[in-house]
């Protein structure tokens, strides 16, 4: 409490003594004659969620919110940063760029938070990154996009989530691993095929395969079945569909209904439970690659007991760690301050401190004067010079009868 | 092999394309005025057989029953709100169109959500007659388009009230001098209109997927179409759709599949350059 500081602050003069005594007492006064306006109270760290609650993202942004949720209680029961308290101020981004600038404003001059996490959608972190940066703050983010790239260069936003790039390079892993050497290519005509397929490409020919076709399509178009023959035709081992639902799912119907059968590899965040039940039979033997989380670390077997360990909390993952991140960033920095925090965030998670899994280790060993690692749920978080996750790993699931299992893992694919 | 399985995928566009694009023809040909609102009953007759579905009715009855309710809102919407602009020219209708659009697709997106959403029915493997492969539904689909489009040709042909709306649509001061009511066949043109659309939709939903653009994506192919058969007439559409499903398929031989849509357009501008009123003239 202020008030309790303020009284042990030594004892000069009576007079002032006396003073003191009346102003708290009008204070206590005040505060049982009714809630007056909460004063900032600056013992607390406040700390702002915007996060996808509804739209597109919307199931991810619950679970986002939840996982930040129980990163929150573990640190507050820890003592928090600097022995003062986080309070988190939660917000919906409606997975639409306009709302999320509203929603970021909101945060930044009425709540006067010290840092922003949780966007999901690339528009959306493109479109509150210039918010932060502009009052030198700190936005950490759950979006692919490699456009956002640019915009870590300037300072003070990292993210999560791996490139989109990277995804590129994961399917050639994983397809190099499996001994696949001939791949195909359907991708819907917008900027992150032609960067994840670019990526993919390079990677899948250092590995000595070869991509035997790419095809491009549109967004209205209505049959698919021609290009899936074309790509087919050369017998590829594996084609990889990089698009939104709706054409992914229109692909993996014409597949099928023209009896054609071959391995689909795809992204995770391009298939829903939905897409996987209205398929059907369509969707069986689809490959999913998804952005992994370290399931063995205690940080990952923490949050999964507390949410219920029945499914996968990729983006979760990434939510818990990004409080976790701030947390001991703002007891490395000794304040709130965002340049200091810009410097404290690569100190923690880089390479070559004390490995800690928790706030409550990396208090502890920070407070000793060592230099901490902090290695998280979602994955040992070692930013790169742009604000990139340098190592990501990936895991890879299966459809088989309308569910679906992981079968494989793709770890520390690098740039 | 594969040119077998391009001619059957041109045949199931042009099966797509044709009714909601016969539906602009239609509109256009009677009343003068290109229908934007028209990929839009599409979408809403998809959506409409999702509900009806959900009563568990099998999904060709749902289809049916929705595409009738789906005329029958297009008739009601010609009946209150176009029905004041009639005499006040091209522009009116158009913008009235537009304003429709975008109301329908909110509606859906409000009623439904913007996720995609499926028929219940799941896809089937092909069988192969001769070569060919086809899937029982798209056998379907292509019979039911070509009887549907048989029935609206015969129609306008050989009976009393097509007889009228082809009057109405060649001269209609000189249809009402004798006895042709106008508002009715207004109206009857607007029901076949919004019937052929919602078939058109659920045929594409079928294909595809449910989502709340799917009219929308298809607005722009749509058009092309329809002024490529020569605006107004029916067998005019069903042949550019044909023309345009074989052009743009078997492209792929030559050009990158993202071309399809423009290949399209070179097919009507080289159409257009040869035949300035499209396709077939209609009366007019």
């Amino acid at each position: 409490m202020k008030k309790a500081q303020i009284q042990s602050s030594g004892w000069a003069t009576s007079s002032r003594r006396l003073f003191l005594a009346a102003c708290v007492s009008a204070a206590s006064l005040a505060a049982l004659l009714g809630p007056s306006p909460a004063a900032a109270d600056d013992s607390e760290i406040v700390l702002g969620a915007l996060m996808p609650l509804s739209g597109a993202g919307g199931p991810f942004g619950q679970e986002m919110l939840a996982s930040a949720k129980v990163a929150l209680e573990e640190i507050n029961a820890a003592g928090g940063p600097l022995g003062r308290k986080i309070r988190l101020v939660e917000e919906n981004d409606e997975t639409n760029a306009e709302a999320g600038v509203r929603a970021a404003r909101k945060l930044v001059d009425v709540d006067k938070v010290s840092a922003i996490f949780g966007t999901w959608a690339s528009s959306v972190t493109l479109a509150v990154a210039p918010i932060v940066q502009e009052k030198g703050l700190i936005l950490l983010s759950n979006s692919g996009a490699s456009r956002i790239t640019e915009v870590q260069k300037k300072g003070h936003v990292f993210r999560l989530e791996p490139d989109d790039l990277l995804f590129g390079k994961a399917y050639a892993e994983y397809a190099a691993q499996q001994g696949w050497k001939k791949a195909a290519v359907l991708g819907l005509n917008v900027p992150f095929t032609q960067s994840t397929v670019d990526a993919l490409k390079q990677r899948f020919e250092e590995r000595g395969g070869k991509i035997t076709s790419f095809v491009t399509y549109n967004e209205e178009q209505t049959t698919f079945t021609t290009e899936v023959a074309r790509v087919l035709s050369d017998q590829p081992d594996f084609v990889h569909i990089s698009g939104y639902e709706p054409d992914t799912i229109a692909i993996l119907k014409a597949a099928y209904q023209s009896g054609l059968t071959t391995r689909f590899i795809v992204p995770g965040f391009s298939v829903s439970a939905d897409l996987i039940k209205n398929a059907g039979p369509a969707a069986d033997g689809l490959l999913l690659v998804e952005e992994g989380v370290s399931e063995d670390s205690p940080a990952y077997q923490r949050l999964a007991k507390q949410l219920g360990s029945d499914r996968y909390y990729s983006f979760g993952a990434q939510a818990y760690d990004e409080m976790v991140i701030l947390a001991l960033a703002i007891e490395a920095a000794k304040s709130t301050d965002g340049k200091a925090l810009d410097k404290a965030i690569r100190e923690i998670t880089g390479t070559g401190g004390t490995k800690v899994t928790s706030f409550a280790e990396g208090v502890a060993a920070l407070r000793k004067g060592e230099r901490i690692d902090y290695d998280g749920a979602s994955g040992p978080l070692d930013f790169d010079a742009n604000g990139n996750i340098a190592k990501a790993n990936f895991r890879v699931s299966k459809v088989k009868d309308g569910k679906t299992a992981p079968v494989g893992k793709i770890s520390e694919v690098q740039f | 092999m594969e040119f077998k399985i391009y001619l059957i995928s041109a045949l199931v566009m042009a099966a797509i394309w044709s009714l909601p694009a016969a539906a602009i023809s239609l509109i256009y040909g009677v009343l003068r005025y290109p229908n934007f609102a028209i990929p839009e009953f599409m979408t809403l007759g998809a959506y409409l057989t999702l509900l009806l579905c959900g009563f568990s009715l099998p999904l060709w009855a749902a289809g049916l029953l929705a595409a009738v309710v789906t005329g029958l809102i297009a008739l009601a919407v010609d009946q209150t709100a176009f029905r004041f602009v009639r005499k006040a020219g091209i522009l009116p209708p158009v913008l009235l169109s537009l304003g429709l659009m975008l109301v329908l697709q909110n509606l859906v997106r409000f009623g439904w959500g913007n996720g995609n959403l499926q028929f219940p029915i799941l896809p089937m493997r092909p069988f192969i007659i001769a070569g060919f492969i086809i899937t029982p539904v798209q056998a379907a689909i292509i019979g039911l388009v070509i009887v549907i489009l048989a029935g609206v040709f015969l129609g306008l042909r050989y009976t009393e009230f097509g007889r009228a709306v082809r009057a109405t649509s060649t001269n209609p001061e000189l249809a009402i001098v004798t006895g042709v009511q106008p508002e009715r066949v207004y109206g009857a043109v607007l029901f076949a209109a919004g019937f052929l659309a919602a078939v058109g939709g659920i045929v594409l939903a079928t294909e595809t997927s449910l989502n709340p653009l799917l009219g929308w994506r298809v607005l722009i192919p749509l058009f092309a179409v329809a002024i490529l058969g020569g605006l107004g007439s029916v067998v005019g559409a069903a042949l550019a759709a044909v023309l345009v499903g074989l052009t743009s398929e078997f492209s792929l031989f030559i050009l990158p599949s993202s071309y399809k849509t423009a290949l399209a357009f070179l097919v009507l501008t080289l159409v257009l350059l040869v035949r300035p009123s499209g396709l077939v003239k209609s009366r007019s």
